[in-house]
């Protein structure tokens, strides 16, 4: 009878645990897709941090990112190189030094997907996108930790997981970290973020 | 009495001639010579009417030449090494959309040559055959 009992209060301990950490997980699902619905803009300094294995060896690169519902994004490296995207609704432009290019995304689907991708992730919305990924999200102190498994062939050829850091005041994005087949991982740290500041509408020219 | 003889002179003037030629190859040649030592480049690879770019990064421990290739958001599109003594390249991994025999056999053949052309202090390489160039700056004060 006893063993019965404690059985018993194991099981439902159990079941009462996970109940806990799913209306956790849904509640900061919830939270940070209400967050991303209120941004109109988004402004940021970035610091990215690629760590190749094979060398042993660290790269930083830093830049500024702009951002503005529903489809502009710049996305601009300053150093140690600069090189500059920027996403205006169907049209991305790749400029490096002299040199530049202009994509049409309903001529090519694979950076279409790259700039809704990018795009989702700096909003926060790829959380509610099952299409693309597997989600799960822990809720650790301060933060939100959301782990994107990617579903898609392309991405799992490119990436085993993209972890998505949120700050639970502001829930917003603070950090994404890239785990590539390779062993390689990239994390990008957002700092200075401004949401809902005026941007010049120039940031996003395509020319 | 004068310092130094007529000859001496001479000697000394030769010295400092070598000296700033050797400086000035030094300067002009960005590559990894000694052990441990890092070189960064902004590398373009054009072929027919599609182009390829990134940083490529160069290490070197003892006589091998350890390199990625990853493209500006950080995302790797190949690793290699060459061994100086075999003259060798190896491909450790290259990204699945590019990892094909030919592309393999092409950045075999290619690739010491970049290198050899980084070593020479040049800026491009040409396959005249296939018409594919690299196109190569050296990335100065680089965070490490």
């Amino acid at each position: 009878m006893k063993r019965t009992f404690i059985v018993t209060l194991i099981i439902l301990g159990c079941i009462a645990t996970s109940v806990a950490q799913t209306f956790n997980e849904q509640q900061a699902i919830q939270e940070i897709s209400k967050a991303a619905a209120t941004i109109k803009t988004l402004q940021c300094d970035f610091t990215q941090t690629k760590s190749l294995k094979m060398l042993g060896d660290k790269m930083v690169s830093k830049g500024k990112m702009y951002c503005a519902q529903p489809n502009q994004l710049r996305w601009e490296y300053t150093t140690p190189y600069t090189y500059t995207f920027i996403l205006n609704n169907n049209n991305v432009l790749l400029k490096k030094g002299a040199t530049s290019e202009v994509v049409d995304l309903n001529q090519n689907n694979m950076f279409k997907e790259i700039a809704r991708i990018m795009m989702n992730s700096v909003l926060g919305t790829c959380l509610t996108d099952t299409k693309d990924f597997k989600v799960g999200v822990a809720v650790n102190g301060q933060q939100y930790k959301a782990t994107l498994i990617p579903l898609k062939k392309e991405m799992k050829q490119m990436f085993t997981k993209i972890v998505l850091t949120y700050d639970t005041k502001t829930t917003l994005v603070k950090q994404v970290d890239l785990f590539e087949c390779n062993g390689d991982n990239t994390t990008i740290e957002l700092q200075n973020i401004k949401k809902n500041n005026p941007i010049n509408a120039t940031v996003f020219n395509i020319k | 009495m004068p310092l130094f003889s007529t000859s001496n002179k001479r000697l000394l003037l030769l010295i400092g001639i070598c000296l700033c030629f050797s400086l000035l190859i030094t300067a002009q040649t960005n590559y990894p010579t000694k052990e441990g030592d890092k070189v960064r480049y902004e590398m373009q690879i054009e072929f027919r009417q599609a182009n390829l770019s990134g940083i490529c990064l160069l290490n070197r421990q003892n006589d091998i030449v350890k390199s990625s290739l990853v493209n500006e958001f950080g995302v790797s599109l190949m690793d290699f090494s060459y061994n100086e003594l075999t003259k060798k390249i190896k491909i450790l991994h290259l990204t699945k959309k590019l990892d094909r025999i030919a592309v393999r056999q092409l950045l075999k053949h290619d690739l010491p040559k970049v290198l050899n052309a980084m070593q020479e202090g040049n800026s491009s390489y040409n396959n005249k055959k296939y018409n594919i160039t690299y196109t190569f700056s050296h990335i100065k004060n680089s965070e490490e």
